[in-house]
């Protein structure tokens, strides 16, 4: 009878030398072994191509950019304009407030709390799976596991969740599996944050609640630091509870540095220091 | 040589590009190349992998799935067919 297929021939190696896909294996293992045993060194390695990452994804969305509609895109230009001159005399005014409050206080208080470092991302978000940041600053510059990461505008983006010595790999909010505690409006209202990926959020609230789209959501920091906006309110009107979609103040798919700073509020206890 | 460029250029993606790209490229290979798909997800942990931000490495979970996958379909066809 006439065989179908070979059953000697392992189907996994298509020829009997040396396959590509064993050899793009071993390369893959190899890297790993190499990121475990020297995470620094592999990093260094891997920063040519992780920037040339980032440089095709920012030219991508400049050309998606380019396609849109341009009397919109006039428009949000104009609406941002206006909302960044609102800012920034909102913040001139807010610093001379800060000024006075430090001057009643005592000298010695600010004097005491860590500067804040700057880094600059290797590899960031969509490059980079699972919405996480390798930043350019490690151990050696004073970064620890379980640091806060923040944006611009000191908008809270993610913790640090290992170290090497130059660099640091950040888990930002928005990742799959983060679970930050918040709260939303004007009211304060309480909220596990979930992350969605891509930067973006989602939470459950009550329907009593009252959340409208628009709505601030804000995380603990020194302060009440907001994350995002609500987007978007989903659910059945039978159910009791509502989901919200949040949009984050910060695109992650733009982020060029990050402020690090130890906050005190974060998981150090179960963050690792390598790889 | 064909074939190889696409594996090179399937890992090289892995790198530079969203990971829907890579991830298409490698179920293209897949075909060819069984162990493609893992090779990719494996290097995608590799490289993007952080604690907190995941409870496991999906990629490689991912990887693995599509390369027994294609190995399971490769040994129910005839070798001859594909790859040769």
């Amino acid at each position: 009878m006439r065989r179908t297929y070979s059953a000697t021939r392992n189907a996994l190696l298509t020829s009997a030398g040396p396959t590509w896909g064993a050899g793009a294996l071993a390369f893959a293992v190899l890297a790993l072994l190499a990121r475990l045993i020297a995470p620094g060194a592999f990093l260094y390695a891997a920063r040519p191509m992780l920037a040339i990452g980032n440089d095709l994804s920012a030219a991508g969305e400049r050309v998606y950019s380019a396609f849109a509609d341009t009397a919109t895109l006039a428009a949000k230009n104009q609406k941002l304009f206006e909302e960044n001159s609102a800012l920034a005399a909102e913040n001139r005014a807010l610093l001379a407030e800060l000024a006075d409050v430090r001057g009643l206080g005592s000298p010695d208080a600010s004097a005491k709390s860590p500067a804040p470092l700057i880094a600059g991302v290797v590899s960031r978000p969509p490059t980079s799976a699972y919405d996480t940041l390798v930043a350019a600053a490690g151990r050696a510059d004073g970064v620890f596991a379980g640091m806060e990461a923040f944006g611009a505008g000191g908008v809270p983006l993610g913790t640090v969740s290992a170290v090497t010595d130059s660099f640091s790999r950040v888990a930002l909010f928005s990742s799959p599996q983060m679970r930050t505690q918040g709260w939303i409006g004007a009211h304060r209202i309480p909220v596990t944050i979930a992350g969605e990926g891509a930067g973006s959020f989602s939470a459950s609230v009550s329907r009593d609640a009252q959340v409208a789209a628009g709505d601030a959501v804000y995380v603990p920091g020194p302060g009440a630091l907001p994350i995002g906006t609500v987007a978007r309110i989903d659910g059945d009107a039978a159910a009791p509870t509502e989901t919200l979609r949040i949009a984050p103040a910060v695109n992650p798919f733009s982020i060029t540095w990050v402020m690090l700073r130890d906050t005190g509020a974060t998981f150090a206890a179960s963050a690792t220091s390598t790889p | 040589m064909i074939r190889g460029l696409f594996v090179i250029l399937t890992l090289a993606s892995v790198a530079v590009f969203p990971w829907p790209v890579p991830a298409v490229l490698a179920l293209s290979v897949a075909v060819y190349e069984p162990l493609v798909p893992l090779a990719a997800g494996l290097f995608a942990d590799t490289l993007y992998y952080a604690p907190h931000a995941a409870f496991i490495p999906y990629f490689t979970l991912s990887g693995l799935l599509v390369s027994v996958a294609s190995y399971l379909v490769r040994r129910r066809l005839r070798a001859g067919i594909i790859g040769e």
